[in-house]
Order: structure tokens, then C-alpha cells, then sequence
């Protein structure tokens, strides 16, 4: 099991985390990554990986 | 064991990589770079990078600890020079270089005016080496002349205006963003410049520059005037760097002059994809962040086995004066409604398909998961035939 953390003073609302991972990552109406299940079960781990390397501004990291 | 050749450091030469090992590509790896630097990304080079008080660092695409995870064998300041498609060598500034499969991916090469190149004080912005020339001559001037109100040459008039220099930014049409955005939008985008105190000239071009010893002094546009200036920066477009590829087995585009590659970006040539601004997917190059990388990871893929198709909702961004600009799916030839405070809605036969927002990342996000899930638009993993009204757009 891994986990998510969104840093919202970075993140610049580009949305390619939802693009990849809409299950994961939503962007909200304050136009800023929502994170929508906090923890990643292991099969979902590389699927959540890739949209988090995705961001262009790293905002998200993956723990775990 | 079988290699794959990226051909191509920058975004869609790493998600190559990264979606060829995704896909279970076990061979090695080589990504070729013509330019000196770790593999990095664009976008920071007009936005970041201009602003830096100090000479930043290379905007790193991945650490090199990601590098070293992928296995990925990366080839700095090696130029490709040549193709042979049959005997699947590629012919290098440091030799031939074999393959089993290859990625294509070497991106755009500015353009230039040639009676201004050379003249000291001039420059582009493309690659990471013109970007910290580019913060060199901001740091040292009052007055800009920039050439080109497309998104570079905005960002890099706002970057100026944030270090309190005058700007005057020549556009050479009318109508500067023609092939963006439709006229409203356009109209809004270009307030921002007004706002911000940047003088915008339209269907302006430079016919000559006065240097002194000491640079540039005086830029004499075509309307006769002539500008002060310390620096004058180009952004007058790009085309895709793919002159190697000529007499190679891979077909161009004659109009574009890119890589001719069908939805799964394989070339006209076995054992050959593209990915990034070169690629001229069923005769349309993307030439965004966004469909760079997603490409790349999907050439990547197909090369390794997979049979993946591009089909990304079209998406840019960028910030000027403050301002956070998104354009999002189709801007140009549908109808255009200018919904105020921001937000321009492109619809056809009354269907929503793109809009352009300023500072509405809500309204933009929303259209973009629609659009994602409309059939013949993104990618149909949901392909829920969902039609998009304004209204829902907006809330």
C-alpha cells in the first residue's frame, strides 16, 4: 500500500495527474489537484506512479 | 537481446523509455541527446528560468536515480545525422549507432529571420543554453523589442514586464494567434499585454537593427519608427527538426516537413516511431507539453509490443502578467462565445469542444473530462457518448 501527497502551493492546475489517473486525481473548482483516495492498493501502484511523475511542476509524490 | 534507440532527450524521448520498460521492453535502452545537458523539460525555460534572480539549474525531466532505475543508457551531445531504415542504424556525430526498434523524437528547432542571426543581442528561445542567454540579456536591459505575440513571445514579454523593462512586442499579421485561438479570445489574451503596459504592434515587422560597440541600440520597424532597445528576442515559430530523417526510409510530411505517422505512431518505415512535435499524427502535429509526453509514452509502448493509439484532448497552458491561461481541446475553427469573466467556450453544430480560460481553472477542467470522454475526441476509455452543454461546463 502506498499513499499520495498533493502539495497545493505548487500544483498549477495542469491536470495531467487526472489524464492518467482519473480514479486518483480530480482537478477542483479552485482549479487545483483534489486527491481522491488517499491510499493506493499495490496493483494500482505503477497506474498512480506514472501520473505522478506525469506532473510538470512535481507537486505530487508517492510514499511507500 | 533486442535494443531500442530514442532518438531525442527531451519530454517524449524519457516517456519513450519509461513506456517502452511500462510495457515490458527488457532490452537496452539508449537515448541520444544533442545538447550537453541531463535529459530536461521545456516549459520552465520561458516561464521559470526567465524570471530566476540567479543562473537556475537544468529543469531535470527525471532524477538521476529514475535514470538509473529505468536502465536507460543516456547519450549526451551525440547529433543524429542520418537513417538507414533497412539495415536499422542510425548514423551519429559519434559513430553508427544499430537498433531493433527506434523512437523518433528530436523535437523543434526555432525559427529564425537570417538578416538578424548572428547580430549580438538577438536570440531564440528553444533550448535550455538560449534560455540562460535570454535571462543574461534581461537581467541587463530596459528595453526589449520582442518578435512574435504567440505564447512564447507573451511569456517572455511577461517575464520582461516582471523585471520592469519596457516592452514592445511585434506581431507580423493582424491578428496575433490566428492558429490558436479564435478572434475573442485572442482579443482577451491580448488585453492582458495592454494591461501589463506592453505595447502590442501589429502587422509590425523589424527592417533593421543599429547596433553600437556596446549592442544593440535601435530596432527600425517596417512602420518606419525606430525603438530603443537593449535586447530583441525572436518567437516567430518553430519547425520540426527532421532534416536527418531526409532520403531516409521514414516519410515526411511535404507540407509540415514531420514525421508521417499513423494513431499507433508508427513511421512508414518497420521498427520506426515518432513521438513529440515532430510527429504528424494522420496530418496534424501537436506541438504541446501534453501531447509530447503522452505520445512519447505511447511510441515507447508500441515499440516494446503494445498496440496503443494517441487520441489526447488538445491542452496547453501558460501564465502571463499573473494570468493563468488554458487552452483546451478545438479553439480555432468552431463558433466562439465569449462568456465573460474569462472563460471562451468554442462549440460545433452547438456542442461544446474547446474553450480558452483565463484564470478559470474550474470551468477548463471540467470541459476537459467531458471532452475526455466524448466519442472521436479523447481517449474513449469512457465512451459514454456524453455531450457537453455550456452549462454543465460552467458548473
Amino acid at each position: 500500500m502506498s499513499a499520495i501527497e498533493a502539495d497545493k502551493t505548487v500544483c498549477e492546475g495542469i491536470g495531467m495527474c487526472e489524464a492518467q489517473a482519473d480514479t486518483y486525481f480530480q482537478i477542483g473548482d479552485d482549479g487545483l489537484v483534489e486527491v481522491l483516495a488517499d491510499e493506493v492498493p499495490d496493483p494500482d501502484r505503477a497506474y498512480v506512479k506514472a501520473a505522478v511523475d506525469s506532473c510538470p511542476v512535481s507537486a505530487l509524490r508517492l510514499l511507500g | 537481446m533486442r535494443s531500442l534507440l530514442i532518438v531525442g532527450a527531451g519530454l517524449a524521448g524519457v516517456r519513450a523509455a519509461e513506456g517502452a520498460r511500462a510495457a515490458g521492453w527488457s532490452g537496452p535502452i539508449t537515448i541520444l541527446g544533442e545538447e550537453a545537458h541531463a535529459p530536461y523539460d521545456r516549459p520552465p525555460l520561458s516561464k521559470a528560468v526567465l524570471s530566476a534572480e540567479e543562473p537556475p539549474a537544468v529543469p531535470r525531466l527525471r532524477s538521476e536515480e529514475v535514470i538509473e532505475t529505468l536502465e536507460v543508457r543516456h547519450l549526451p551531445g551525440v547529433r543524429a545525422e542520418g537513417l538507414d531504415t533497412e539495415g536499422r542504424s542510425v548514423t551519429t556525430s559519434a559513430g553508427e549507432i544499430g537498433y531493433d526498434a527506434l523512437v523518433i523524437a528530436t523535437g523543434s528547432t526555432a525559427t529564425t529571420v537570417p538578416e538578424l542571426a548572428g547580430i549580438r543581442g538577438v536570440h531564440v528561445l528553444r533550448r535550455y543554453d538560449d534560455a540562460l542567454a535570454v535571462r543574461e540579456s534581461l537581467a541587463r536591459s530596459r528595453e526589449v523589442v520582442i518578435v512574435g505575440a504567440g505564447f512564447i513571445g507573451s511569456e517572455i514579454a511577461s517575464a520582461a514586464r516582471a523585471r520592469g523593462i519596457e516592452v514592445t512586442l511585434l506581431e507580423a499579421s493582424d491578428r496575433p494567434l490566428a492558429r490558436a485561438v479564435g478572434p475573442r479570445a485572442a482579443t482577451r489574451l491580448m488585453h492582458l499585454h495592454a494591461e501589463a503596459g506592453v505595447r502590442l504592434l501589429t502587422s509590425t515587422t523589424v527592417s533593421g537593427i543599429r547596433s553600437t560597440d556596446r549592442g544593440i541600440d535601435k530596432v527600425e520597424l517596417s512602420t518606419g519608427e525606430a525603438v530603443a532597445a537593449d535586447a530583441v528576442v525572436l518567437g516567430i515559430g518553430a519547425r520540426p527538426a527532421t532534416d536527418w530523417l531526409r532520403g531516409s526510409g521514414v516519410a515526411l510530411d511535404p507540407r509540415s516537413g514531420g514525421v508521417r505517422c499513423d494513431r499507433r505512431l508508427a513511421t512508414s518505415a518497420p521498427g520506426v516511431w515518432a513521438a513529440g512535435d515532430i510527429a504528424c499524427v494522420d496530418g496534424v502535429r501537436s506541438e504541446h507539453w501534453t501531447a509530447a509526453g503522452e505520445q512519447g509514452r505511447i511510441a515507447g509502448a508500441n515499440a516494446a509490443g503494445a498496440t496503443e493509439d494517441f487520441a489526447s484532448v488538445p491542452f496547453a497552458w501558460s501564465t502571463w502578467h499573473g494570468h493563468r491561461i488554458q487552452v483546451v481541446g478545438e479553439t480555432t475553427a468552431a463558433d466562439e462565445e465569449d462568456h465573460g469573466d474569462g472563460f471562451v467556450l468554442y462549440r460545433r453544430h452547438g456542442t461544446a469542444v474547446g474553450a480558452v480560460g483565463i484564470d478559470s481553472p474550474g470551468p477548463v477542467a471540467r470541459l476537459r473530462r467531458s471532452l475526455a470522454q466524448t466519442p472521436g475526441v479523447g481517449p474513449q476509455r469512457a465512451a459514454t457518448g456524453g455531450v457537453v452543454s455550456a452549462r454543465e461546463s460552467r458548473e
